[in-house]
């Protein structure tokens, strides 16, 4: 079995998994359709020369790329069959919420950073050297909250990987506990929301009326 | 996700205009992974289409009547010795769609893209 056919079979066992207690034809359908394009893949890459490994790191970004909208597409399915709309319960506000809590939690994680990277000079006693890392960090600060102020105006995935970037400071405070688990959360989070925006195709162009 | 009627997210813009592509190539339906590396193909240096966003786009589409599609003949994936395909293809209403959304752009059909992909 080659490396591309364990990252097939991965697919499959992730496919297994999502589609597990849906209507038969619907799992079935979804199923047989991924099994053909592992197949046609791994032979287009056979044909044109590709290796096992490159096919398989194809194989396994389009699967992880594609996880968020398995999972939605997962839950329409069961709402359907159970006869519920799809936005089930809650008002609007509490919907939006419920989508962009991680976003809330990009805010916090930039007010952080930029409260830490203003006052750990003075903490700090004033030297150059806190002040550049203080600047540094504060800087990240707004880059997070720029990130959040891109993607609102439209571009994601931009937005995404500016989040991603301004987070990183927070890893290292790994004592501190909560700043690092929150940042870990968001760059995790962001780095979900942009490749799902690229595959969307999002990231390469907006279109709008 | 509510959109507006006749709206088409970029995605489901480049499943049609690949679809329609196939067919001036001779091949007026096409499978998933045909679609997925046309759209990569005329998009520059960008992957494959993610298996649950593509999926779920062309059922998507065709719920709205987009597209229609069928599986292929048994025998025929047999004879070849590979699974059996979903075959797409890209309706009348799918071709209306896309010209209608491509001239609230201002882009001809049938031109090339505007954008840099």
């Amino acid at each position: 079995m080659s490396t591309a056919d364990r990252a097939a079979a991965l697919v499959t066992w992730w496919v297994a998994r999502y589609t597990h207690r849906l209507p038969a034809e619907t799992a079935e359908r979804r199923q047989a359709e991924l099994t053909s394009d592992l197949w046609e893949q791994r032979t287009y890459g056979r044909m044109v020369g590709a290796s096992t490994a490159a096919v398989a790191l194809s194989i396994l970004r389009r699967m992880a790329a594609g996880m968020p909208a398995d999972l939605r597409w997962r839950h329409h399915q069961l709402a359907a069959t159970r006869g519920q709309p799809l936005n089930v319960g809650g008002r609007p506000v509490l919907r939006t919420l419920a989508r962009n809590w991680w976003l809330m939690l990009a805010g916090l994680v930039s007010i952080f950073e930029v409260v830490f990277g203003v006052t750990m000079p003075f903490a700090e006693g004033g030297h150059p050297e806190s002040i550049a890392g203080g600047a540094f960090i504060a800087g990240a600060g707004l880059l997070v909250l720029g990130g959040i102020i891109v993607r609102w105006r439209g571009s994601r995935v931009a937005g995404d990987r500016m989040i991603v970037v301004g987070a990183l400071p927070t890893l290292p405070w790994m004592w501190l506990i909560l700043p690092p688990l929150a940042g870990l959360t968001v760059i995790l989070a962001a780095a979900v929301d942009a490749a799902e925006a690229r595959s969307l195709g999002e990231g390469q162009r907006r279109r709008t009326a | 996700m509510r959109r507006k009627p006749g709206t088409l997210l970029p995605l489901e813009v480049d499943i049609l205009q690949a679809g329609l592509e196939l067919r001036r190539a001779g091949g007026p339906q096409f499978h998933g992974f045909q679609l997925a590396k046309q759209i990569a193909d005329h998009a520059g240096p960008r992957p494959l289409t993610a298996h649950g966003t593509l999926y779920k786009a062309l059922q998507r589409l065709e719920e709205a009547g987009l597209l229609t599609s069928h599986w292929e003949d048994p025998n025929i994936a047999a004879t070849e010795g590979r699974p059996r395909r979903r075959l797409y293809e890209v309706t009348g209403a799918g071709e209306r769609a896309l010209a209608a959304w491509q001239a609230r752009l201002g882009q001809a059909p049938g031109r090339p893209r505007l954008e840099p992909t």
